[in-house]
């Protein structure tokens, strides 16, 4: 409980820090963490509390509708996490990996963009929704899936393995 | 053999790169649809203006620079709402040199680099031309004299009288 409230926390304040960047974000980064650090149920609970808040507090306005989708789309993260856990743990083997990680957020960006553009698709047709108006929700939200792309493989990079070295470090010293 | 962590991180890496790749492009396609969608208003607006004005029109303009060389810019293309100063600019790309805007009008001082100086007595002078009278000087601003199909007119850079302002030249 207290690590979904201490990541949520950081997720969130880093989520107001980087507003203005338009899909640019850290939320990402934390669940993926959260995850490798703490397990899956850690990591998810982490994204269904940080992304449902951040839906309803956003300064761009509340998510509505389509917030079940996005909380879903944010567990991909968790996922990845605790998958990533399984063959990258390890202090030396994260600084070797960091390519892997960051790939690896690469493609959860690409999938969760690829959902939620769907979701918007199916919630601004539906009932009419047709195979042809999906591509093109899809096509449209290609120029806000780079940016968030590029970042997260970044973040991932750069942030995931400096945070889980820090956090395996600060627990070897704890004993 | 390699440890199936290295497997699994080459084939995620591979797979970001395929979508990395594969996102760009859509991206340069979505941004090139865009944009080939202004190009297709732009281009539909501009062939309905030369269905109201006519398909093309052409203006003739000479520039003599007044040291033997003279250049005749016969059959240039100009659209609807130009001006002489809006030619002269097409025809020289740009090498025009001139004040803005005393009269309600530019005051053209220097065309493809021949320069009226301060002090001297030459400068450059707009010409028109009709069959009747043919050439005339011109008692209009430059910005003024509105460019039709088929208008002629010329620009000539010599000396003029100090007290009557008349060019001492015609084309």
């Amino acid at each position: 409980m207290a690590v979904v409230a201490a990541f949520s926390a950081l997720a969130i304040g880093s989520d107001f820090a980087l507003a203005p960047y338009v899909n640019v974000k850290l939320m990402d980064t934390i669940v993926f963490v959260a995850a490798f650090l703490f397990g899956f149920r850690a990591g998810a609970g982490v994204a269904i509390v940080s992304e449902a808040a951040w839906s309803v507090v956003s300064p761009w306005g509340s998510a509505g509708a389509i917030t079940p989708f996005l909380v879903a789309g944010e567990l991909l993260f968790a996922a990845a996490g605790w998958w990533s856990s399984k063959y990258w743990r390890g202090p030396g083997a994260v600084a070797s990996r960091v390519v892997f990680i960051g790939a690896v957020m690469l493609v959860c960006a690409f999938l969760w963009d690829l959902e939620t553009n769907a979701a918007t698709a199916l919630l601004a047709y539906w009932p009419g929704l047709t195979l042809g108006k999906l591509l093109l929700t899809e096509v449209a939200g290609v120029p806000f899936a780079v940016p968030h792309e590029i970042a997260d493989f970044l973040f991932g990079a750069l942030v995931a393995p400096a945070a889980i070295l820090g956090a395996n470090r600060a627990r070897y010293v704890r004993g | 053999m390699p440890a199936k962590g290295t497997v699994y991180g080459v084939i995620v890496v591979l797979l970001a790169a395929w979508i990395l790749t594969a996102s760009v492009a859509a991206y340069y396609y979505v941004q090139y649809g865009q944009e080939a969608g202004v190009a297709s208003q732009e281009s539909t607006a501009v062939r309905g203006l030369e269905s109201r004005y006519g398909p093309s029109m052409t203006s003739n303009l000479l520039i003599d620079f007044g040291n033997g060389t003279r250049h005749w810019y016969n059959g240039t293309r100009v659209q609807p709402g130009w001006n002489l100063y809006t030619e002269t600019l097409a025809v020289t790309n740009g090498k025009v040199n001139a004040t803005c805007c005393a009269y309600g009008s530019h005051f053209v001082t220097g065309i493809g680099g021949i320069q009226s100086k301060p002090g001297s007595a030459q400068s450059w002078t707009v010409w028109t031309f009709n069959r009747t009278s043919l050439w005339q000087e011109a008692n209009l601003g430059v910005d003024e004299i509105g460019v039709t199909n088929g208008s002629v007119y010329a620009w000539t850079f010599c000396a003029y009288d100090p007290v009557t302002y008349a060019p001492m030249c015609s084309p």
